[in-house]
């Protein structure tokens, strides 16, 4: 098992300027990559001997208001370590590489954040409707100003 | 159903034809009230407060009540749990496969207005009053099994008050 230094300067080393450490937790090893890298990223931690990382455990989006994060969640089954990638795309039209060519389970959840999020993400072998219902043409919902479709917002309370 | 609501009409020409008829329409108010079998479906947590009353230690069996797998056999649908705008379409399908008479209770703060998914929902529909007919409203999260019994009572009670004329859903209040 890698600590979270060493894992830290194999990829730093490897990609240098692209790759930075961020502070989450001590237990947490996190760093912030370039869109740019991110297939490339990907294909070393998974086959670097050190590291073996090739189980993705989910892949998030969050709305930043001023871009979107993609927050990747991968750990080693063998060395039992994990890494949590960041990486920011536009919030608008926003593009990124696939990392289905990679690791295969990225697909659905590549797919999803197309769907709510508006990301494409390009080399997906199926991004098409997935979780919102069929007849869906309101645009992707998780971003924060979004309305349609008898949307609701919650009152201030108190105020 | 159309033979049924025109017993009235007819019987009513015979003398002593009334008491007839409403003697056959409290027997089969009365059949109807005591095996009400309701459709195995939920779609989130109240489902599991649904499964709850089934089971033994609240034992639904004694109302007559037990659920079925199929919607052509069953008579109530507990709308039990969420139900969002994917899942919408299907739970009128459902609702429509079911054989007349054909009852509905909305169970739950979801299935009544959309409950805790109210605002700041893309996903979650306001109410399954909107897309099928609801009987009876039962709120809470997830309601208790006294309160589902409770539910079920007032159903009984509605379907004891029914008119043979009233016998087609079309008329149903
Ligand atoms: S009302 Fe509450 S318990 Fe019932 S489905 Fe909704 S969230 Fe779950």
């Amino acid at each position: 098992m890698a600590d979270s230094g060493t894992i830290i300067r194999l990829l730093v080393e490897k990609f240098p300027s692209q790759v930075e450490a961020i502070e989450l937790n001590p237990k947490q090893t996190a760093v912030q990559i370039d869109p740019k890298i991110v297939a490339a990223f990907f294909e070393f931690i998974k086959t670097h001997p050190d590291l073996k990382m090739a189980y993705l455990s989910s892949i998030s989006g969050v709305d930043m208001t001023t871009n979107i994060d993609i927050v990747y969640f991968i750990s080693s089954i063998e060395y039992k370590h994990k890494l949590t990638v960041r990486t920011k795309v536009d919030r608008l039209g926003g593009k990124i590489d696939t990392i289905s060519t990679v690791i295969k389970g990225a697909d659905w959840f590549e797919r999803e954040i197309w769907e709510l999020f508006g990301v494409e993400f390009v080399g997906h072998p199926n991004l098409t409707q997935f979780l919102l219902p069929d007849d869906w043409d309101e645009g992707p919902p998780m971003l924060r100003d979004w309305t349609g479709r008898n949307f609701v917002k919650m009152p201030e309370i108190g105020g | 159903m159309g033979i049924i609501s025109r017993v009235p009409v007819i019987a009513e020409k015979i003398p002593g034809g009334a008491i007839v008829a409403t003697s056959l329409e409290k027997v089969l108010n009365i059949s109807r009230a005591s095996s009400m079998w309701y459709l195995l479906f939920g779609t989130a947590c109240c489902a599991i407060e649904m499964m709850c009353t089934g089971a033994s230690r609240y034992d639904f069996d004694r109302f007559g009540m037990f659920f079925r797998a199929s919607p052509r056999q069953a008579d109530l649908m507990f709308v039990a749990g969420t139900i969002t705008y994917k899942m919408a379409p299907r739970v009128k399908r459902l609702y429509e496969q079911m054989a007349e008479p054909r009852y509905v209770i909305a169970m739950g703060g979801c299935a009544c207005n959309g409950g805790p998914f109210y605002y700041d929902s893309y996903a979650v529909l306001k109410g399954v009053d909107l897309i099928i007919p609801v009987d009876v409203y039962l709120p809470g999260c997830p309601p208790r099994p006294e309160s589902l019994m409770e539910a079920c009572i007032k159903l009984q009670e509605k379907i004891m008050h029914e008119k043979l004329q009233e016998w087609s859903s079309d008329k149903r209040g």
